[in-house]
């Protein structure tokens, strides 16, 4: 495959990474779920264990400058066991496609359009999508810096209008709550919105500065984090011992917003913020799975494969939960953090193993092609 | 509903196929062509109401009932 001439900067790579990790904050609901008024110290675990796999990820990017994950697995696995697992990575990165669009439409149908057809706003998010991923990297990331401002004035703004709504009591007791529920949220918040960033591996061959991916990667993090652990923070406070009980607490709270006759209705605003963090998140997992085939099966390009993508991330986002229950089970039951921690952090490790056992974790460095 | 599925079908081919023919691509031809049929084949049976394999549904069984992983 040609190497692409669109090439990012460190600093769109870092926001693009920060707002992969915002448009996942419609997920919120599972934190507040396993940890109750304590979510908050979820979110901080979540972010230490994410720690040393955001680590292993840096080494993996720098020890290959430039390259994408189906290219190191040729590199460190060799041409059959490589391609296994770059087919596997594609599998996860199309399943993610598929759940982030279903989450769109449950939200969406559940929320705001409850008389549209559920098909109808998935088509419409999907050509959206699609549109922007056959734009390319370029056009893609270059609203990351404008979605990531947005959502955070937004969050500023919105938590200083709750501020008489806002009881730090709410918080109260710490430490109360089995050790299972802190291990659990800590899980899924390491695995769910965090470490599922392994996807810009894909957009590594359009980095200008392949040696400035750990400062990317730290930095989308860090903004990623500091917004989920600043929304779930808000929204306890808001709502106490309430917040587990609802399915979109942050949407919920937006409702609550009335100053005066001017400020109300913002949950509009915020619903608007979040489809175009979700649509980001969406277009990045279609742009890793396509990418990922194109490379796989040594295409010259990945676009004419979009529209054909979209269509399928269409039909199975419909059909791969039978009721909104069963989505809400296959997260509760942490069947959805286990099943990202063998893409986010067993394959990585055994990609990593294979890497030193073979002698590529001297300070040999793979030179970009 | 069938109509609209088949306009959307025709739609999605006309972006990509013609160019593909054009410039005698007939590897990615060929593959392209499987997937659509692939996703034309779904969107029919979805739209009949049958039951389409969920991607997760292997997954979930794999992790909770054969590796018995599983929070409560």
């Amino acid at each position: 495959m040609k190497k692409s001439p669109e090439q990012i900067s460190t600093a769109q790579m870092m926001f693009s990474v920060g707002c992969f990790i915002q448009g996942s904050t419609l997920l919120t609901y599972l934190i507040h779920g396993f940890a109750k008024q304590e979510a908050w110290i979820g979110v901080l675990l979540g972010c230490l264990i994410s720690m040393p796999i955001i680590w292993m990820y840096t080494y993996l990017a720098k020890k290959f400058p430039g390259k994408s994950l189906i290219e190191i697995h040729d590199i460190v696995l060799g041409r059959i066991a490589g391609k296994i697992f770059s087919a596997l990575y594609i599998y996860f990165f199309l399943s993610l496609v598929f759940l982030n669009t279903r989450d769109i439409g449950d939200f969406v149908g559940g929320s705001l359009l409850q008389v549209t057809p559920t098909p109808v706003v998935l088509i419409m998010f999907l050509f959206i999508c699609c549109w922007a991923v056959r734009k390319g990297v370029k056009t893609m990331t270059r609203y990351a810096t404008l979605f990531v401002i947005i959502a955070f004035v937004f969050l500023l703004f919105t938590s200083s209008l709750l501020i008489s709504n806002m009881k730090f009591s709410n918080f109260l007791p710490v430490f109360t709550l089995p050790l299972k529920n802190y291990v659990q949220s800590a899980h899924t918040v390491a695995m769910i919105p965090i470490c599922e960033i392994v996807v810009f591996f894909m957009l590594f061959p359009n980095f200008q500065n392949a040696k400035g991916s750990g400062k990317a990667l730290w930095g989308g993090f860090a903004i990623g984090a500091v917004t989920l652990l600043f929304n779930v923070a808000r929204d306890t406070a808001v709502l106490g011992p309430y917040t587990p009980l609802v399915t979109f607490p942050s949407f919920l709270v937006m409702r609550i917003i009335n100053v005066g006759t001017v400020f109300t209705r913002v949950e509009v605003l915020y619903s608007v913020i979040l489809i175009s963090l979700l649509f980001f998140k969406t277009a990045i997992l279609l742009y890793a799975a396509v990418f990922g085939i194109s490379q796989l099966l040594k295409f010259d390009s990945y676009k004419f494969l979009v529209p054909t993508f979209a269509a399928i991330a269409v039909i199975f986002a419909l059909a791969i939960f039978d009721s909104s229950m069963e989505h809400a089970d296959y997260a509760i039951t942490g069947a959805a953090a286990f099943y990202t921690s063998f893409f986010e952090l067993i394959l990585p490790v055994i990609t990593l193993t294979v890497a030193a056992v073979r002698g590529f974790s001297g300070k040999k460095e793979i030179v970009p092609s | 509903m069938i109509i609209l599925i088949i306009i959307f079908f025709i739609l999605i081919a006309l972006a990509d196929f013609p160019a593909l023919i054009k410039y005698k691509k007939w590897y990615e031809f060929t593959v392209l062509s499987v997937f659509f049929l692939c996703a034309f084949v779904l969107a029919i049976l979805q739209w009949r109401g049958i039951s389409i394999p969920s991607p997760t549904k292997g997954a979930v069984f794999i992790i909770q009932d054969v590796l018995h992983l599983k929070y409560s």
